[in-house]
């Protein structure tokens, strides 16, 4: 495996590291992955996550790139008025065509978790050279369902009077850091601005353009609630194939313990495998 | 510039600040030691701001990845002394002073990277001077704070939860560290008053009273605005900025190089100095 600083965009200012696997393993005309930042966290990603991501991918023969959204990590901010939204788009784009340049590959996958997820599900959207998308706790609407499974029936779980009352005695003996103004949390990185239809009508975009899409969900990401939900808002059967949706119980949205984050890593491996390796006949294996 | 330096097997990861504005007479040179686990990226937004501000005024800056943080190679748990990350930050000198042309680098150090900076420092002459920014002075003390806070964690899980066992390591906010190396910070002990280089730490009010020094010209002390939130398991996954402080560490490191300078201190000849 062999990492390697890359520097594009304009004058070179965006910057990732590009992990490639030993030419023994490789795998022939794979795409490329493009991990992209959670919230404000750098490209090494929440509890190094991306990092582990792009070994582990190298090790089973496939190229990643992970990288910092301009303004974010080591990239340096984007001039002019453009919305935040917008530059992502830019971003991810540009590190699209150096890869193509520097390395001849024309196929991308996108890999982000959250805000990552929200970019990875817009850029997917426009650029045809997207042929896959790993979407970790991305765009969610709250369904009747949710509401039963989860608002619902947690008011008769124990253990959630339990740790609100544990965390409201927390907030009263520990300082408010929230408004120091000192800090920057995830939640000012990231407004769903679609409606349902719009995403709707965008996935079936890209079903219809023949992306592979993986979805992993956790228990920590408040407005989803089962692996239920998926259909429930979007009306599409998730399959073990070109649409498939993975639901993590008791796993916090930022995969904290090391056990969530092989897990997920592991998922996304295997996904991968699956979708982008194909025979000498050029079928998936 | 990032890049990747040391050994082609196992490198280590940095990002070069080039020194902005006017060139100085001697080259004015810091490394920069980031905190270990979750308090790394807690601090790479902040950490690389510092950075950026004293290339501002003609420094040259290294900011590093230990070995399994970051973009480094490696990962955490194939760590099994703390004197790997410490021969991490002599290599970062190595580099560094290469890079800029300099005799002597001043470290800057946070939380337990700090702590490391204080350790190289120890004997070398090459070291100007230091900043240690929330040190970790009792590894035992440290240690135990990230453990309750795991626990507490743990405790707030959203189902009841058990935690998962590893054979000669453990697991504490998202890092598995060995067991060798836990043990090796349990003992670490920094004494501030021991540092032979001139040296500002910054630190909270409540505990900036515990410092001296028998040379207390070698020995400034500024407090941080606010409290640290390092035992904060809400923050724990929240940037920690402090640009209030930053901008005092920025003003008080220039005027520790202006100082260093007119001692002749950037050279790699030990004079006589004062902070």
């Amino acid at each position: 495996m062999q990492e390697k600083v890359c520097n594009f965009g304009p004058s070179e200012s965006l910057f990732g590291i590009l992990t490639t696997p030993d030419a023994d393993v490789a795998v022939e005309g794979a795409p490329i992955a493009l991990i992209i930042n959670a919230g404000i966290v750098h490209r090494v990603g929440p509890f190094r996550m991306h990092v582990d991501l792009a070994r582990q991918l190298a090790s089973h023969g496939f190229s990643t790139m992970r990288i910092d959204l301009s303004g974010l990590g080591d990239s340096a901010p984007r001039t002019g008025k453009i919305e935040s939204e917008d530059r992502a788009q830019l971003d991810i784009r540009d590190a699209m065509d150096f890869l193509a340049r520097e390395t001849g590959v024309q196929q991308f996958v996108m890999l982000g978790l959250c805000s990552g997820a929200y970019n990875a599900h817009n850029v997917s959207v426009k650029d045809d050279r997207v042929v896959g998308a790993v979407f970790m706790d991305g765009i969610v609407f709250r369904t009747l369902g949710y509401f039963f499974r989860h608002q619902l029936a947690r008011l008769f779980r124990p253990r959630f009077w339990r740790n609100a009352i544990k965390r409201r005695l927390i907030d009263r003996r520990m300082p408010n850091v929230e408004t120091t103004g000192e800090t920057l949390g995830e939640s000012e990185f990231f407004t769903n601005e679609k409606s349902k239809d719009d995403v709707i009508r965008e996935l079936t975009g890209l079903l219809g353009r023949g992306v592979d899409m993986l979805f992993l969900y956790t228990d920590g990401y408040d407005d989803i609630c089962g692996r239920a939900q998926f259909q429930e808002m979007y009306g599409f059967q998730p399959d073990n194939g070109q649409l498939q949706v993975e639901y993590y119980p008791k796993t916090e949205h930022t995969f904290r313990l090391i056990e969530n984050r092989k897990m997920a890593c592991g998922r996304v491996t295997n996904w991968f495998a699956s979708r982008f390796t194909t025979n000498s006949v050029g079928e998936p294996v | 510039m990032q890049r990747f330096f040391g050994h082609l097997e196992s490198p280590l990861f940095g990002v070069y600040h080039a020194p902005r504005g006017k060139k100085m007479r001697a080259a004015r040179a810091a490394v920069i030691c980031p905190p270990i686990g979750q308090e790394y990226i807690r601090t790479h937004w902040s950490l690389r701001l510092l950075a950026n501000q004293l290339s501002r005024k003609g420094i040259h800056v290294l900011r590093l990845d230990y070995h399994g943080i970051g973009d480094s190679a490696g990962s955490i748990e194939q760590i099994d002394s703390i004197e790997i990350w410490e021969n991490n930050v002599r290599e970062a000198i190595g580099h560094l002073r290469q890079e800029a042309s300099a005799d002597t680098v001043m470290l800057i150090g946070q939380r337990f990277g700090a702590a490391l900076a204080g350790s190289v420092a120890r004997n070398r002459t090459d070291v100007n001077s230091l900043v240690l920014w929330d040190p970790i002075l009792d590894g035992k003390a440290y240690l135990e704070t990230l453990r309750t806070m795991h626990a507490q964690m743990f405790d707030l899980w959203m189902a009841k939860m058990k935690q998962t066992e590893y054979e000669h390591k453990e697991e504490i906010l998202g890092s598995l560290y060995a067991d060798s190396l836990l043990k090796e910070i349990e003992a670490f002990q920094l004494d501030a008053g021991s540092i032979e280089q001139p040296h500002l730490i910054v630190d909270v009010q409540t505990n900036a009273a515990a410092y001296s020094h028998p040379e207390p010209s070698l020995q400034k002390v500024i407090l941080e605005t606010s409290e640290g939130g390092w035992d904060d398991l809400r923050v724990l996954e929240t940037a920690r900025l402090r640009p209030k402080t930053t901008r005092t560490i920025v003003k008080t490191v220039d005027d520790m190089f202006a100082r260093l300078q007119r001692f002749k201190a950037l050279t790699n000849q030990p004079q006589s100095t004062g902070a």
